[in-house]
């Protein structure tokens, strides 16, 4: 009954059941003509027709002429309500990246980026801001020293209080004694700062912007490994080889290494030695810190290691989560994952457009 | 008894044959050494090493004894170690062993010939990839596209030749599948003929400022000069450039200023901030001294002193305290 109800259009609903029920075919008691005053039910439903014919509804539901609705015909029924897509925003331009394969680090192909994501300007306050916060969150915090409460011994009185000539003295632990306690010396404690994500990660895209205005910012298409025909015992040498040849060692500034997932051979091939003072042990086997590069996963990076070294050589997949996870500034239609379904289409035609519409070029 | 203690004259005579003769076996046996070559054998690894010599001071005459440790091969470290096992492997990159340092015209020359290729293949719709593939054996294409005009048309890029089977010839040479990989002596020899291309070059000519709003053409034209050169550009460079001129720019070998006052930076300073001041040279008292007038005074009583004008370094330049 409610889908009959439904299929009932909305003029019939409000004028009265007038045409409401026309067509359908049901057993209607009506005759063509008015039955007779001595003619009993039995007789009038006899005499009844099965097929129905129209009939006026008794009532005469005459109200008064409401506009009637739009009409209501599968074919012009109105259109279910679109998503709103709002205008596309002037200011945001487009800017290339370059996609290099490993490990020839040929060009292979390129992409497109927005520059709320990889053209910000330099806000050095802001990076100096989530440095010093990473930095606080990395302290140890573990110093500590014995106060006076602390100090082995009693808390006898060490000399009278007059007749002595000298100061008066309490316990021995006091810190003008040699061997008392530290006077508020540092307590392990938590050295981290707080630091709005908005602000940290507008400083992380900042940092990926500088790296990319001073072409330091090189994008690998997939996960950078040593290809299995370089055997165990050369690797390291061919890792050496291979950021000599691109101006990306020791010479140049060394270079940082931002994947995915640790890939063993790239870790591996980037093996340090640390070594400490005179007299201590020499520490060798750091795995991916060389004196050439460093090799970090993008869980482990944070802002400070994307500026410290000379250049950032990212795989798109790492590069792709970085700017994902630290959008949190900016509105949902400037996320990255919006702006690309608002552009749509090749990226060269949304470039196309964009310097249409800035009116760059003849 | 005296024979038997210091040797009579025969056994002495015996005995210096005995050792000429063992002498000139030893020499011999060196000389059939050096014929045959170290002995080779093969480590466990799989690795073959040359067994070393064993000299002795004695038995070789040229061998001189070394005092201290310079150029002599240490043996037994870590890094020793390492370095043997290492199989060698050689590094093949994309750009080549040596970046080729280039005057400004000679990065037009090579410039205007790369856009021409690409462009060619853009304007036949081949896949502009196939610029940086190998060419056909013997195949010259800086001699066809030294002819080339590049013209805007309708704003793309057009490239036009007088030649009518030059556009063909370029095409033929460029391979449309890679195949072999790339020869770097090919690459080497393709720049130094472009380069010595008898070709005028100007950096006012018309093609340097055809659009290039394409970014498929930018990115190609880049990527071959990369392959040929080993110069790399930074991307927001290529993705700001609109014409050739843009790339050019970020090419070409910048003049460093000598001084730091003839940098950008400096130079507009003096209209920026007016009360700032930016001189060539160290501002000493004298310059203080000639900005008021004072020091043709000072020079003329110092002359006329017999004293000296400039300098410090005279012991009676400066007054002493004398106890």
């Amino acid at each position: 009954m409610a889908s009959k109800r439904i299929s009932t259009p909305a003029k019939h609903l409000l004028g009265g059941f007038r045409h409401a029920y026309r067509h359908q075919q049901c057993r209607a008691l009506t005759t063509e003509s008015t039955p007779s005053p001595n003619a009993t039910l039995a007789q009038t439903y006899h005499d009844a027709h099965l097929t129905s014919t129209p009939t006026e509804p008794i009532l005469e539901a005459d109200i008064s002429p409401i506009p009637p609705a739009t009409p209501s015909s599968p074919s012009t029924r109105p259109p279910p309500p679109q998503q709103y897509t709002p205008p596309r925003n002037p200011f945001i331009k487009p800017t290339h990246l370059t996609l290099h394969a490993f490990p020839t680090l040929e060009p292979t192909t390129y992409t497109t980026y927005p520059s709320t994501h990889l053209l910000l300007p330099l806000r050095k306050d802001i990076l100096h801001r989530a440095i010093i916060y990473e930095a606080d969150s990395t302290r140890q915090g573990s110093a500590n020293t014995r106060w006076r409460d602390e100090v082995h011994g009693s808390g006898r009185k060490i000399r009278p209080q007059k007749g002595t000539g000298s100061a008066r003295l309490g316990d021995k632990k006091s810190p003008m004694l040699k061997g008392g306690g530290v006077a508020f010396g540092p307590k392990p404690r938590d050295f981290s700062t707080g630091l709005q994500r908005a602000v940290y990660d507008l400083a992380w895209r900042t940092a990926l912007s500088y790296r990319y205005a001073r072409g330091e910012l090189i994008v690998l298409e997939g996960q950078p490994a040593i290809p299995e025909k370089i055997h165990q015992d050369s690797r390291e040498r061919w890792m050496r080889d291979l950021l000599r040849h691109h101006r990306m060692g020791h010479a140049d500034g060394r270079t940082l290494f931002v994947t995915r997932y640790r890939s063993d051979s790239l870790w591996e091939s980037l093996r340090g030695q640390k070594v400490y003072g005179v007299g201590q042990r020499k520490v060798k086997d750091t795995v991916g810190d060389s004196r050439d590069a460093r090799a970090l996963t993008v869980e482990e990076v944070d802002v400070k290691d994307l500026l410290e070294l000379g250049r950032v050589a990212v795989e798109k997949g790492a590069l792709e989560r970085m700017l994902r996870e630290h959008e949190s500034d900016l509105t949902p239609t400037q996320k990255l994952g919006a702006w690309r379904r608002m552009m749509g289409g090749s990226a060269a035609a949304v470039v196309e457009e964009v310097y249409d519409f800035v009116g760059i070029g003849v | 008894m005296r024979e038997t203690l210091f040797g009579s004259k025969k056994s002495g005579e015996v005995e210096k044959q005995e050792e000429r003769s063992q002498q000139k076996s030893g020499v011999l046996a060196k000389q059939a050494e050096q014929r045959k070559g170290p002995e080779k054998r093969q480590s466990r690894s799989g690795r073959t090493y040359e067994v070393a010599k064993i000299v002795h001071p004695t038995e070789t005459k040229d061998y001189v004894r070394s005092n201290t440790w310079a150029g002599l091969e240490t043996v037994g470290t870590e890094e020793w170690v390492r370095a043997k096992l290492d199989r060698g492997e050689k590094y093949n990159g994309f750009t080549p062993t040596k970046r080729a340092t280039l005057t400004n015209a000679e990065w037009m020359k090579l410039l205007h010939h790369v856009a021409v290729e690409v462009l060619i293949l853009h304007q036949v719709g081949r896949d502009l990839k196939q610029v940086c593939y190998p060419r056909v054996d013997g195949a010259k294409t800086w001699r066809q596209t030294k002819a080339f005009d590049i013209t805007s048309e309708n704003g793309a890029p057009h490239v036009t030749s007088s030649a009518p089977q030059a556009p063909s010839m370029i095409l033929q040479a460029v391979l449309e599948k890679p195949g072999s990989e790339q020869d770097q002596s090919s690459l080497a020899r393709e720049v130094k003929e472009v380069i010595a291309m008898n070709m005028v070059v100007n950096s006012e000519a018309s093609w340097m400022r055809t659009t290039l709003r394409d970014a498929n053409i930018r990115f190609a034209i880049t990527k071959r000069l990369v392959q040929l050169t080993g110069k790399r550009i930074p991307d927001v460079t290529i993705s700001n450039a609109t014409t050739l001129e843009d790339l050019f720019n970020a090419f070409k070998t910048k003049e460093q200023p000598k001084k730091l006052s003839q940098t950008e930076q400096l130079r507009g300073l003096a209209a920026r901030v007016p009360n700032v001041k930016v001189s060539s040279k160290r501002h000493t008292p004298i310059d203080k001294e000639k900005q008021v007038g004072r020091w043709k005074l000072i020079e003329q009583e110092l002359m006329a002193r017999n004293l000296p004008v400039t300098g410090s370094r005279l012991p009676q330049a400066k007054a002493r305290i004398d106890n």
